[in-house]
């Protein structure tokens, strides 16, 4: 039931940002919007699939992760909206901070490899640890510069709280099984549907009218 | 047993004298159908292939393995068109919404030899239901490579992420479908009302961009 709820919330949420993301990405014709757009979509579908099969199955996809493509492709556009965020000068500006904080996420990567499907994660977590040092370096360059350039650490910070939160999830998964509201892994998820609804007012502070 | 192959033979039998009739201008809405028709005839190997290597029950192999297998199929004479004729918006989306058409008319061939023709409402409902679902996945995937392909550095993530969207809406619709009962007549309504819900949601962008 925990699980339901959980996933109903987070469709919720993300379900509202899309619609939120979208209407700014057509008022404002912001590409940069349509691609957060795209991700609360992507997002919001393989949720949807994934709390279906749950409804009317009582089980989780069994064979083939449909919902999985979907989060992947997510991700892929979170990772797009960091690069489309990408100035030049920031192009050339490699800390060795971002790199600490990319060797952890791919530490974490390499452990999650045991777990699950190994190509599925190689995807997913890569992706993420990619993002993350984008993040991390975006986060590092903003907070040298001055005025609205500045205010672009927002996004990132929301992006790699994200990014943490979700490879949490993932090591919490692989040690609690359990379905009941103990369980740390519906407290990092709910966590998780907060990070990614942090994501819109981040933007909104990021990227102004 | 159904003889699909024989299906597709007489229903692409048609076409191809349409093809070599109509004249270069008009043969390619042929060619989109034609083309429509093989990628559900080979989407059904493929599936079939899966299916028996994964050792699943129709059921699982329609939800899991069918939408993944369709709409890439689906996706592949699309794309050849796009990347090698690189057509104008008009003629892509003729090819988008054609090609959608004649998978679904494919797929309603072989499940009416397989089911029978007797039932006129339910089979109303799911000729609706397939060939919307079949065109929406076909135009989420075809009009936003359209819109996609304009930024280059989008090309990678704008093409898997909108295949995947497609996968997982077929799924769901599928999903719906499986079930049975009033989820099932529901499953059928289901993309109905998303192609209406598009069409009217277009058409207020449309208006709205051009306002502004």
């Amino acid at each position: 039931m925990i699980e339901i709820i959980d996933n109903v919330l987070q469709l919720t949420v993300t379900s509202v940002c899309a619609v939120w993301a979208s209407v700014i990405a057509i008022t404002r014709k912001s590409q940069q919007y349509f691609i957060l757009a795209c991700f609360y979509i992507t997002f919001a579908l393989g949720l949807l699939f994934w709390l279906l099969y749950l409804v009317f199955m009582t089980y989780t996809p069994k064979i083939f992760y449909v919902s999985d493509l979907s989060w992947i492709a997510s991700f892929l556009f979170l990772l797009m909206l960091n690069l489309s965020l990408l100035t030049p000068q920031e192009h050339k500006y490699r800390p060795i901070r971002a790199w600490i904080v990319s060797t952890i996420f791919l530490i974490a990567t390499i452990f999650l490899l045991f777990f699950g499907d190994f190509f599925i994660s190689l995807m997913w977590c890569g992706m993420i640890t990619v993002s993350s040092y984008f993040s991390t370096r975006g986060i590092l360059y903003a907070r040298k510069q001055q005025g609205s350039a500045r205010k672009l650490q927002y996004i990132y910070i929301a992006v790699l709280v994200v990014a943490v939160l979700e490879f949490t999830l993932w090591i919490l998964s692989c040690y609690f099984k359990s379905s009941d509201i103990s369980n740390p892994y519906f407290w990092c998820d709910f966590l998780l549907s907060a990070g990614l609804f942090a994501l819109m007012p981040a933007m909104k502070k990021a990227v102004p009218k | 047993m159904t003889y699909i192959e024989n299906i597709f033979i007489c229903l692409t039998a048609p076409m191809i004298v349409g093809i070599i009739c109509a004249g270069r201008k008009y043969s390619r809405a042929f060619i989109f159908v034609a083309a429509g028709y093989a990628m559900c005839l080979l989407a059904a190997y493929v599936n079939s292939f899966f299916a028996k290597m994964y050792g699943t029950d129709v059921m699982t192999a329609a939800i899991e393995i069918a939408p993944v297998v369709e709409e890439i199929m689906k996706l592949l004479p699309l794309l050849f068109y796009l990347v090698i004729f690189q057509p104008q918006q008009r003629d892509a989306r003729l090819a988008i919404i054609t090609i959608g058409a004649s998978f679904a008319t494919f797929e309603n061939a072989c499940y009416l030899t397989e089911n029978g023709a007797s039932n006129i409402y339910y089979l109303l409902i799911r000729g609706f239901g397939a060939g919307a679902m079949h065109i929406i996945c076909a135009t989420i995937v075809g009009y936003g490579l359209i819109y996609v392909w304009k930024y280059p550095w989008l090309k990678i993530a704008g093409t898997f992420g909108l295949l995947c969207a497609a996968i997982t809406y077929h799924a769901i619709y599928n999903l719906f479908v499986s079930v049975g009962g009033a989820v099932q007549i529901f499953g059928y309504i289901f993309p109905i009302v998303t192609a209406i819900s598009g069409i009217v949601l277009g058409k207020a962008i449309r208006h709205f961009m051009k306002k502004t």
